[in-house]
């Protein structure tokens, strides 16, 4: 009995010192909590991060393929050109209407030597004159666009086989964006331009960033609620954005992240990286990153002269750029855009603060840190 | 025991103050106060004016559009966040909406690049227009839904 008895004892004893409280549980609950709180968005955001990595990486190659195409032409490729002209009634395949974009012109600085040869040669059996079609048109030879120009972030996009995701400066210039060679263009992309010419700087001056496709392929289309992302696609007939372009960050224009219910909105953008029109390949430092794309003009189609074409992608909080001097920055999208209600200027400081000045090629502006 | 729990209570919420666990992005973007109003002409109100707010010495700006009762809201950073504080001069326009061109799409063979887009025409007195001779101008203060309302005539 008195040895059962200690037994007993002897059992209540460790049955004290093994148990836990309800407070030890609670903060070992707490505990556990603060470490999944601050581990899982960690492991979440690894994601993107890489995702970011690589579309950055891909902007690098992009700015050692400039440097080398100016190494070999003493100039930079214009955003568009080629050869020369469309016709009325003519067959798609007499010339590519003077429209090829900067990507093809690089194409041999990028590994893509043999697709350029082939464009070059074009198909003569096939009625399509060396240059290639029209540049809009699909065609096998440019029909798989090289990996290079995708950013793996940028989903949610309409996209297909010659869909792409970067972009080229405009500067901050909102008219006479096509064809883009004549008049001022305040942006390094315009008439072969030469490093000597970017006075501001080449590491004070953008030369690409990314843009994400548009949402449909395609004209526009009235937009109902939450149904088009501001991101994508292109606002058409925005009266006054021209000299106020503060107006397509209204409220008639964008709703939470979405177009106002009403607009006519079109996807053009990142589904032909061969056509050089602003509304394929372009991008103007006026609105911040990942803010809405509007134009004062009505064109159904990628030929708009007026517009504007902030960069937008999916990474957290702003866009990847590449600098004229071959470094990648990320710019927030929160970052200085001066006065946006004043008209777009040609000549001199740029009105739309430090994103502005970073896109002018000779603005004269002192960019400080952003 | 209960200090313990506190502690850890207190360690939770110092957590969520660190940047980073918040919403929303740092920034160091100046206070924006909301600002409306109405846009009339000759008492009738106007749809679809711009309205362009130009501080004085136009280091920034703000901008709205009418609705159908003519009532705007100012953007200066986020859709309908307001206005900085400060003087400013104001153009009024209101263009009639571009007629959506019927050239035909990218995608057919007719598809003539050269189509040029229509302009646009400003339908009110041309001296709104312009900052410098519209004659109208606002000061906003540091006041929660200031009312700001034009009288335009002809």
């Amino acid at each position: 009995m008195v040895l059962i008895g200690k037994k007993i004892d002897v059992g209540a004893t460790r049955c004290a010192r093994m148990g836990f409280t309800l407070v030890e549980l609670l903060v070992v609950i707490a505990i556990i909590g603060v470490l999944v709180g601050l581990l899982l968005p960690a492991v979440q955001a690894a994601r993107e991060a890489a995702r970011r990595m690589q579309c950055s990486n891909n902007l690098k190659q992009f700015g050692l393929a400039n440097h080398n195409y100016h190494d070999t032409y003493n100039a930079l490729p214009f955003r568009r050109g080629g050869t020369c002209c469309w016709q009325s009634g003519a067959p798609g395949g007499i010339n590519n209407a003077g429209r090829l974009s900067a990507f093809v012109s690089l194409m041999p600085f990028y590994e893509q030597g043999a697709m350029y040869d082939l464009i070059r040669a074009g198909d003569p059996a096939a009625g399509i004159s060396p240059g290639g079609p029209y540049a809009w048109n699909s065609w096998g030879v440019w029909n798989n666009a090289p990996g290079v120009v995708l950013c793996p972030s940028a989903a949610g996009g309409f996209s297909h086989d010659r869909s792409h995701n970067y972009a080229f400066s405009m500067g901050d210039s909102v008219t006479g964006l096509n064809p883009g060679y004549t008049g001022d263009n305040r942006g390094v992309f315009g008439q072969a331009t030469r490093f000597a010419e970017i006075i501001d700087g080449t590491s004070n001056t953008i030369m690409m960033s990314e843009r994400l496709g548009s949402q449909t392929n395609g004209g526009p289309t009235t937009v109902g609620l939450n149904q088009v992302e501001a991101v994508q696609g292109i606002a058409n007939s925005v009266a006054g954005s021209n000299t106020n372009p503060q107006i397509c960050m209204t409220p008639a224009v964008v709703t939470g992240r979405f177009f106002t219910a009403g607009l006519t909105v079109k996807g053009r953008w990142g589904h032909q990286y061969t056509d050089g029109q602003a509304e394929r390949v372009g991008f103007n430092t006026v609105l911040p990153p990942n803010s809405a794309s509007c134009s004062s003009g009505d064109n159904p189609n990628s030929d708009n002269t007026v517009a504007l074409l902030p960069p937008t992608s999916r990474h957290p909080g702003g866009v990847n750029v590449l600098m004229a001097d071959g470094a990648v920055r990320f710019v927030s999208q929160t970052i200085d855009t001066g006065n946006l209600a004043a008209p777009p200027v040609n000549s001199g400081f740029s009105p739309y603060g430090v994103w502005g000045g970073l896109g002018s090629k000779n603005g004269g502006e002192t960019v400080g840190e952003f | 025991m209960t200090r313990i729990v506190s502690r850890s209570l207190l360690i939770l919420v110092s957590y969520c103050l660190l940047p980073g666990c918040g919403p929303g992005v740092p920034s160091d973007r100046p206070a924006t106060y909301p600002v409306s109003g109405t846009v009339t002409m000759d008492g009738q109100p106007v749809a679809n004016a711009t309205l362009s707010f130009q501080l004085t010495d136009a280091s920034r700006g703000a901008a709205g559009v009418t609705d159908d009762q003519g009532r705007y809201d100012l953007t200066t950073f986020e859709p309908g966040d307001g206005a900085v504080p400060g003087e400013y001069l104001v153009a009024i326009m209101k263009y009639d909406a571009p007629s959506q061109g019927a050239a035909v799409s990218e995608d057919d063979p007719n598809y003539d690049p050269n189509v040029t887009e229509s302009v646009a025409k400003n339908l009110l007195p041309q001296r709104y227009a312009s900052v410098e001779t519209s004659g109208l101008k606002v000061t906003i203060i540091e006041e929660k839904n200031m009312e700001v309302n034009f009288e335009l005539t002809e």
